[in-house]
């Protein structure tokens, strides 16, 4: 393999995430928003924070260290409060250094699609990568429209999909799925792996299985067996999609141990305008709210905020030597199940939940007997 | 050595999903260059017999 075949240049760009809503169309049945009153973003609030967005791209630090902005909707479902998401992609959609990105249920996309399409014909520093990236949520059949519940009951959520991505394909907008894999459902991973692949050949290289298991309950040790015997015959499909296709459709197998960019080039905006290290902050037991965009003094806190981040940012060394291929690692949630004194000895304790890692570990040795097979085919 | 191989696995797979985006293909090269890294750690027998069972169980099946 020849490294030096290609490079391209990589922008440094800050997330910023906004909250435009806690509310949803949806009642998914593994949802951690349930039971809360859902608040949503005060427009009599939308020019304050327009106006702290600008003063972000503005700063002197801000430009010294980032190259550009990357706004993310996130929720509740974003687009129940279309009208802030109008408004910032509008506002913002001609600015070079600004890309967008969202995260949906789909359900909207037959009036959301024409305020991305414009969007993403607007210039973009890396002309290589999208202005406007959606990430629809989908966890494959059967799961899907088991968990996956619209509460508009004539609604089926899967059908709600096809739709938005057809829309999103014909406009030519990058989008991804994104599936909750619930531990009491591992016994249709099978299922839900073959409904992907048929995705994948109606649909083409957009489609893959990038699925997340419940990381807050954790529940390895109940469906021990049960995960195990998924997996193997997850390895046994990836094994013939990959003498194909020449990679896997589900992430599963993929080596990704990345470290979250959580408080450090990302910060979140809740319904309230303050302002957090992430999404993840918003569901915790603690309070990781560390400024808001009441305080015009915002971005000094995100600047320390950020240098805070990469003075303490490690790597356990028992994750260098974990068998994991991938290992999908919250900050938040590392910081909750943490025994450890110090904030930053708690926020990164990436070995806090012993029984996440024993699930990683057996996908990892599982994905490593996989690609053995593979390569003996070679 | 193990850390070597180690971090510089983890520096192309932290890569791989800005690459991604524009060229796919590379991408693919920058993690079986991450996987190749990554075999070359030493693992304890023990778990190299789990591999190896693992590996029999999948074959069984395809």
């Amino acid at each position: 393999m020849n490294l030096k075949k290609k490079s391209r240049r990589v922008y440094k760009l800050y997330a910023l995430e906004i909250t435009t809503t806690e509310g949803c169309n949806f009642n998914c049945s593994y949802c951690f928003e349930k039971g809360t009153k859902p608040k949503v973003f005060d427009d009599k609030n939308y020019d304050l924070l327009i106006k702290r967005i600008h003063e972000l791209l503005n700063n002197d630090w801000f430009q010294a260290e980032y190259e550009g902005l990357k706004i993310i909707f996130w929720g509740g479902e974003p687009t129940m409060n279309m009208s802030l998401c109008e408004r910032i992609i509008q506002e913002f959609q001609d600015d070079e250094r600004v890309c967008f990105f969202i995260y949906t249920n789909g359900s909207t996309m037959d009036r959301f699609i024409d305020i991305v399409k414009i969007a993403n014909d607007k210039p973009f520093i890396d002309e290589e990568s999208s202005k406007f990236v959606v990430q629809v949520s989908y966890d494959g059949n059967p799961i899907n429209d088991n968990c996956r519940l619209p509460r508009d009951k004539d609604c089926i959520s899967s059908t709600i999909v096809r739709n938005a991505i057809e829309l999103l394909k014909e406009s030519n907008v990058e989008f991804g799925l994104k599936a909750t894999l619930p531990w009491d459902k591992f016994q249709w991973l099978p299922l839900v792996w073959d409904d992907f692949y048929s995705l994948y050949k109606e649909f083409g290289e957009r489609i893959a299985y990038s699925a997340t298991v419940d990381y807050y309950d954790v529940g390895f040790h109940k469906y021990e067996d049960i995960v195990k015997q998924s997996i193997l015959n997850i390895a046994r499909k990836e094994i013939l999609f990959y003498r194909q296709n020449k990679k896997f459709l589900s992430n599963i197998f993929s080596g990704n141990k990345a470290i979250c960019a959580t408080g450090k080039s990302m910060a979140t905006i809740d319904t309230q305008g303050n302002i957090s290290y992430c999404h993840g902050c918003l569901y915790s037991e603690n309070d990781f709210v560390y400024t808001s965009i009441f305080k015009d003094d915002f971005i000094d806190s995100i600047k320390e905020s950020h240098d805070f981040f990469i003075k303490y940012e490690v790597e356990p060394d028992e994750c260098k030597s974990c068998p994991s291929g991938l290992c999908l690692r919250c900050n938040v949630r590392k910081h909750d199940a943490s025994e450890k004194e110090e904030f930053q000895d708690k926020w990164f304790d990436y070995t806090s939940q012993q029984e996440l890692c024993e699930y990683y570990k057996l996908v990892g040795k599982i994905g490593t007997a996989t690609r053995l097979i593979l390569r003996e085919e070679k | 050595m193990n850390v070597q191989y180690y971090n510089s696995a983890l520096a192309l797979v932290n890569a791989v999903p800005h690459v991604r985006q524009i060229d796919p293909q590379f991408a693919d090269l920058l993690l079986d260059k991450s996987q190749e890294y990554k075999d070359k750690i030493k693992i304890d027998l023990e778990l190299e017999k789990e591999v190896f069972e693992f590996k029999k169980e999948i074959e069984k099946g395809l």
